[in-house]
């Protein structure tokens, strides 16, 4: 009787099993992974892109063309309605995880983020950590159909491109989909984002990383150049490693000095004088002589002394420069009304209101100490004799 | 058989069943027309009648050819007797009154000599292989000890092979068994109770233990269950563990089984008990947990260090043994999410054109790996080695390329097997094996959740078990920290100074602490 | 009955307190505090610490466990009275436990699987713990807290990795005491759920033994709440972790180590999944054993079948949505757990304290049935 009743449950649970089977489970031959997905506005209805990995075993990678991605756009009235009209066309179910980079268009931006703000919040799919950048002069369907060298898929270079330019040119901070939300959160603090263009290059188009795009709040507010987005990359208050600056060579003003920065590290404080707000502004940063184009023999003491002080003032230079651009744009992609906040709550309560009036009109003292270290290979100057 | 002899009973009916338990009569014709009957179509039997001493005394001899050394018969049982005559007379010529006491004592020269006074007795010593030696006119039998046969000597282990360490194992005859586990232990504390088990096989089993170590109270729980069985044959350790085990529906296994006397001599002096059955190169050892299944003997022989790695190493796969599959099927079919973008479009181009889904894929490969294992079991030497690579390779190669399994799949199985291999235990990887069917199935339904529903009943069902009143997950649950430190990661002796603790055990201390030994 | 290791009440308490607390604690304190939330947190340890005291004392002074108990102190038809509203209290407690972890994985998990077939299978699971018998989940308690523990410890640890923004604790000054007092509150009537140590506290081998355990167990739920609370805080910031529903959840989400170790929510509800399981059970197990004390059963396993339809029933038609879960889980479950878990006993320990001598039932009258 015990084993009567215990096979009667076996079957039963079986039985109910048969029915739950795969009841949630996407087989892998069902699915398509979404490598990038862009977001546009046009003609009255968002518009989304997605830019699709075809799986290739490595045989057949290396005869077929280079067709390993697919991009595909569909419209409607909002995101979320658009990813899933995807299915209309695409005869597999997109993987919206795997998605690691998010493009958005300029018409986008330049409606307002607020309305796409939700979805890319409480969407499962998205993950915070994908990187998030803003497309100029040409819509983001563009950009993802982009072939980009080396790369099969142009979402994964965009992203890989942010990544490796850190640390070699060090011109921008790439920005991810947690630190957008972040900066649209907190009162204080404005978005900015990395910009991607499309270059003809003898006929042949390519992606490039050029100028970074000013929200202040969630309006699209203006655009910083190349300068100006290192200038905000020697703001960020982490620690910053690698990047180049290039200053002029000491004696010779049509030649040209490369120092490399192994670390720069920013210290903002605001201070209250006389009743006005100031913010000041201390930057220590270290680098390394990199590359000299003057035939003269530039590695002096004295000389070290000099080009240190050139760096300094270029980086101050670089540093006004940005922090007068978005004062014109009032928008504070610094943080320096958290750090206002979060150092004096009481004057907080008061300027917070009208924010970016005041910061447009803070005065802001930078003052840089750059330490030359090393000379790689050469410890003086090639002089050919 | 009954009916035929319904001439009714009388003294010296002809019916074997019922002579075997009849006394010894005395007189010597009855009982030699009396065994032949019992033993009617015996042809190993061998019978001889002989006469000694002067006045002839007329003795019989049984023996079954085959089981005892006739070197030892003739020369040193049937020789005194036929030529020592002389010692049955006393200084002045007479008789000695007992002969019986005479030869026992003062002719016959073997070590091992006793007397039985019943047919049973008779056969089950002659079975045993010893010669049974009756004389005309005395009512007991004398059975010497002359046991001897072929057997096979003492070898390699088949199944627990090492590296470093003792290779001697268990042969079939049990009193060789016990005289290694003698050699090993020298103390007058190792005791080694036997028993006689099963109606028919009259089988010899010893319990061996070391009392003071062992806890009495699990000795005396062992022995009652020993004596309540009543079964027909003990052919093998496992035909007791069916009637000793606390628990018998499920697949946990909860003794231990054992090809070498240095893992049982380890286990005996940690105080467990062992038991070995004559005819089976098989101890088992009880009482048992679950985690040390996965404690090999090799760990002893290697310094600490890296036997405590191989240790971590082993646990690690013995759950990879268990969950890999199901882990597969559930993050390729349910959390995609999971694997890196680089290695799901690996996956994803090796499953192009594969019929079959995730849950069945794995399945049938599983299933087919069982086959081959089984079949490998049992290939004559000469073609098995032929036969497993035709199987394994051929077969999984040919199965890629026609389609029918996807690559990612026959790796992942092959290091299942192959992880499930690690468990030094047979039974352990039983345990695997069949847990792993449950796994997959439950994962097709639900996915990573079923992983954790099956992982969590299994874990309920292994804290319900116990082995002997031995919890079956301890160190780990209930949890005794110092234990612990020899399942996890091998203890150095050095720090060793406790046996690990069992209920009711009295002498815990192992060694003096600190007094390092040179 | 079988004593009980100071170790297995560590493991009890443990999976008792902290399964649920980690997803919801967060949430509910940076709500009413923002970035200053993990100080409530840190300050419930002392109130921890006299609920845990008082829990001590009702077992020192009384010589009955847990159901018993009621009628020792309460005398025997209020007793009885108390021990019946347990029983169907704390499968109300269960009901909610079970229908917060199916929210938890419906939106996050497995998004089309019907409710039912969630709860089935975690009732399941704990119905087999349960008709196992005390011993045998005890045990597996022990190893739930174990490995519970290493997994959330180093899910932690990895979350450390993350860039973590240390301003984002400040400004302090702007304390809003009584918003701090209720946030405290709400965090330390969470350590009354370490109510079954009333049962098992009478089981104890040792009574030292029995208050490390006790001790242990709210460092444990103290030390870990407050961590995950604060790398909310450090990662996200305050204002963007308010906007998250489960704050812990989405640290794990976003732990990513060499581009290799990502997306590990799913260890995380695995390892989750475990406590929940180990949580019901016990709550179940101490509605079980009063309906078998109020009503003199010999056994306590049979009444597990039905009970498990009743849970399951319940927890399925208390809320019509997440938003009334919430509702629950903030106003009115706090209230419940201040009325079972904590009011009554703090009856029990005034009149003990008060009245020393005058029992209103010799202890030894009273039957306690076996708990095995």
């Amino acid at each position: 009787m015990k084993y009567f009743k215990l096979a009667l449950v076996t079957a039963f649970l079986l039985g109910c099993s048969m029915n739950i089977i795969g009841c949630q489970a996407r087989e892998v031959d069902q699915t398509a992974i979404a490598i990038g997905t862009a977001a546009d506005w046009s003609e009255d209805s968002f518009i989304v892109t997605v830019q699709l990995a075809q799986a290739t075993t490595q045989e057949q990678s290396s005869s077929q063309a280079r067709a390993q991605s697919i991009v595909l756009s569909e419209r409607g009235q909002t995101l979320s309605e658009c990813a899933r009209r995807m299915t209309l066309i695409l005869p597999r179910l997109p993987l919206w995880f795997h998605a690691n980079t998010l493009v958005l268009g300029e018409d986008l931006a330049k409606r307002g983020i607020t309305d796409v703000i939700d979805f890319l919040s409480r969407n499962i799919n998205i993950r915070k950590n994908s990187m998030l950048v803003m497309a100029r002069g040409a819509p983001a369907a563009e950009i993802l159909k982009v072939e980009t060298p080396l790369e099969p898929h142009s979402a994964v270079a965009i992203r890989r491109i942010l990544e490796t330019q850190e640390n070699q040119t060090g011109i921008y901070v790439p920005m991810t989909l947690e630190d957008f939300l972040y900066r649209l959160a907190t009162p204080g603090i404005d978005p900015v984002l990395p910009q991607v263009k499309i270059i003809t290059n003898k006929d042949k188009k390519l992606l490039k990383v050029d100028g970074m795009a000013v929200f202040r709040g969630p309006e699209l507010a203006g655009e910083l150049n190349e300068t100006e987005s290192q200038g905000f990359r020697f703001l960020s208050p982490e620690q910053i490693r690698g990047g180049l600056i290039v200053i002029p060579a000491p004696g010779d003003d049509n030649r040209y000095v490369t120092v490399e920065l192994i670390s720069s590290q920013a210290s903002v404080k605001p201070v209250l004088e006389e009743g006005q707000l100031r913010i000041m502004v201390e930057i220590n940063a270290e680098g390394n002589f990199y590359d000299q184009t003057s035939p003269l023999p530039l590695l002096s003491l004295e000389n070290f002394n000099y080009m240190e002080e050139l760096t300094a003032r270029q980086m101050e230079q670089q540093i006004y420069q940005t922090v007068h651009k978005t004062q014109q744009y009032q928008a504070d992609i610094f943080g320096w009304g958290r750090l206002v906040n979060a150092h004096d709550p009481t004057i907080w309560a008061q300027v917070g209101k009208d924010w970016p009036e005041i910061f447009a009109q803070l005065d802001v003292t930078v003052k840089v100490n750059f330490e030359l270290r090393r000379t790689y290979l050469n410890d003086r100057s090639f002089l050919i004799k | 058989m009954r009916y035929l002899s319904s001439k009714g009973k009388s003294e010296g009916s002809s019916d074997p069943h019922e002579l075997i338990n009849q006394p010894i009569t005395g007189n010597l014709n009855t009982d030699q027309n009396n065994l032949e009957v019992i033993l009617q179509n015996c042809s190993d039997l061998v019978l001889k009648r002989f006469q000694f001493g002067n006045p002839p005394f007329e003795g019989l001899l049984l023996y079954f050819d085959g089981l005892v050394d006739r070197q030892e018969v003739e020369f040193n049982l049937l020789k005194p007797l036929m030529l020592e005559m002389d010692m049955l007379r006393n200084q002045d010529g007479t008789l000695q009154e007992d002969v019986l006491e005479s030869v026992r004592y003062r002719i016959v020269t073997m070590a091992e000599i006793k007397t039985v006074t019943d047919y049973n007795s008779i056969c089950h010593h002659i079975s045993s292989g010893d010669a049974v030696f009756l004389i005309d006119g005395i009512k007991e039998a004398l059975v010497a000890g002359t046991r001897s046969w072929e057997g096979r000597g003492v070898e390699r282990p088949e199944n627990e092979v090492v590296v470093y360490g003792p290779k001697e194992s268990f042969t079939e005859t049990v009193r060789f068994n016990t005289a290694m586990i003698r050699r090993r232990i020298k103390s007058a504390n190792l005791k080694i109770e036997g028993y006689i088990m099963g109606r028919v096989t009259k089988t010899d089993v010893v319990l061996c233990y070391i009392s003071g170590i062992a806890p009495p109270n699990l000795i005396n729980e062992i022995r009652s269950r020993l004596a309540s069985i009543d079964t027909d044959a003990v052919l093998d350790p496992e035909y007791l563990q069916e009637f000793i085990a606390d628990t018998q529906n499920t697949i946990f296994a909860q003794v231990e089984h054992t090809e070498k006397p240095d893992r049982v001599c380890g286990h005996l002096l940690e105080g467990r008990a062992a038991i070995i059955v004559d005819g089976s190169p098989t101890a088992m050892i009880l009482p048992v947990s679950f985690p040390q299944f996965w404690i090999a003997a090799e760990d002893y022989y290697t310094p600490f260090i890296p036997a405590s790695l191989y240790r971590i190493g082993r646990f690690t796969a013995f759950l990879l043994a268990l969950l890999l599959p199901s882990l597969y099927v559930a993050i390729t079919s349910y959390h995609q999410e999971m694997l890196p973008t680089a290695l799901y479009l690996t996956i994803a181009a090796a499953r192009q054109g594969v019929p079959f889904p995730i849950f069945v894929e794995a399945f049938l490969m599983e299933a087919t790996f069982e086959l081959l294992r089984e079949a490998g079991l049992r290939l004559p030497r000469a073609v098995g080695p032929a036969v497993s690579i035709v199987g394994a390779l051929i077969i999984g190669d040919a199965a890629v390329r026609a389609g029918l399994v996807s690559t990612p799949m026959v790796v992942i199985v092959a290091f299942t097997g192959i992880a499930s291999f690690v468990a030094p235990n047979y039974n352990a990887a039983l345990i695997i094996r069949i847990a792993r069917f449950g796994f997959l199935a439950a994962t097709a339904a639900l996915g990573f959740l079923g992983i954790m529903v099956v992982l969590i009943l299994m874990l309920v069902r292994m804290a319900s078990l116990s082995s002997l009143g031995m919890p079956y997950l301890s160190p780990i649950a209930p949890f005794n920290w110092t234990q612990l430190s020899d399942i996890i990661l091998r203890r150095p002796w050095k720090m060793a100074n406790q046996r690990p603790y069992m209920e009711g055990m009295e002498n815990q201390v192992r060694q003096k602490s600190g007094e390092g030994n040179a | 009955m079988q004593r009980i290791s100071s170790f297995q009440i560590w493991a009890t308490l443990t999976v008792m307190t902290i399964p649920i607390a980690f997803l919801e604690v967060p949430k509910r304190q940076l709500e009413t505090l923002s970035n200053n939330a993990w100080i409530a947190v840190v300050l419930s340890l002392p109130f921890g610490f006299l609920i845990y005291a008082m829990y001590l004392f009702i077992i020192r002074r009384s010589q009955t466990p847990f159901p018993a108990m009621l009628e020792e102190h309460f005398g025997s038809v209020v007793g009885r009275f108390l021990q019946v509203f347990y029983f169907l209290s704390e499968l109300l407690i269960a009901a909610f436990g079970i229908r917060l972890f199916v929210e938890f994985v419906e939106t996050n998990v497995l998004p089309g699987t019907p409710i039912s077939v969630h709860i089935t299978v975690l009732l399941l699971v704990c119905f087999s713990a349960l008709k196992s018998g005390r011993q045998t989940f005890l045990r597996t308690f022990e190893i739930v807290a174990i490995a519970g523990l290493f997994i959330t410890v180093s899910i932690l640890l990895m979350a450390l990795s993350r860039p973590l923004n240390v301003e984002n604790l400040l400004p302090i000054n702007n304390l809003n005491l009584k918003d701090l007092a209720l946030a405290t509150a709400s965090t330390s009537i969470i350590v009354s759920r370490g109510f079954i140590i009333l049962v098992l506290g009478k089981l104890a081998s040792d009574w030292t033994g029995l208050r490390k355990a006790a001790v242990a167990a709210l460092f444990t739920y103290v030390v870990l709440i407050a961590w995950a609370l604060l790398l909310s805080i450090l990662i996200f910031s305050g204002p963007a972790a308010k906007t998250l529903s489960f704050p812990t959840f989405t640290i794990v989400r976003i732990i990513n180590i060499g581009g290799f170790i990502q997306n590990i929510d799913i260890v995380f509800i695995g390892v989750w999944t475990m406590g929940m399981f180990a949580t019901t059970t016990g709550t179940w197990f101490i509605s079980l054993i009063s309906l078998q004390q109020a009503l003199r059963l010999e056994s306590y396993r049979f009444m597990a079948a039905p009970t498990a339809l009743i849970i399951g029933v319940l927890s399925l038609t208390m809320a019509d949505n997440i938003l009334e879960v919430h509702i629950l889980s903030e106003v009115l479950i706090p209230i419940f757990y201040s009325i079972a878990l904590f009011l009554i006993p703090f009856i029990m320990f005034v009149r003990i304290l008060f009245k020393p001598q005058a029992r209103s039932q010799p202890a030894q009258s009273i039957p306690v049935q076996n708990m095995d």
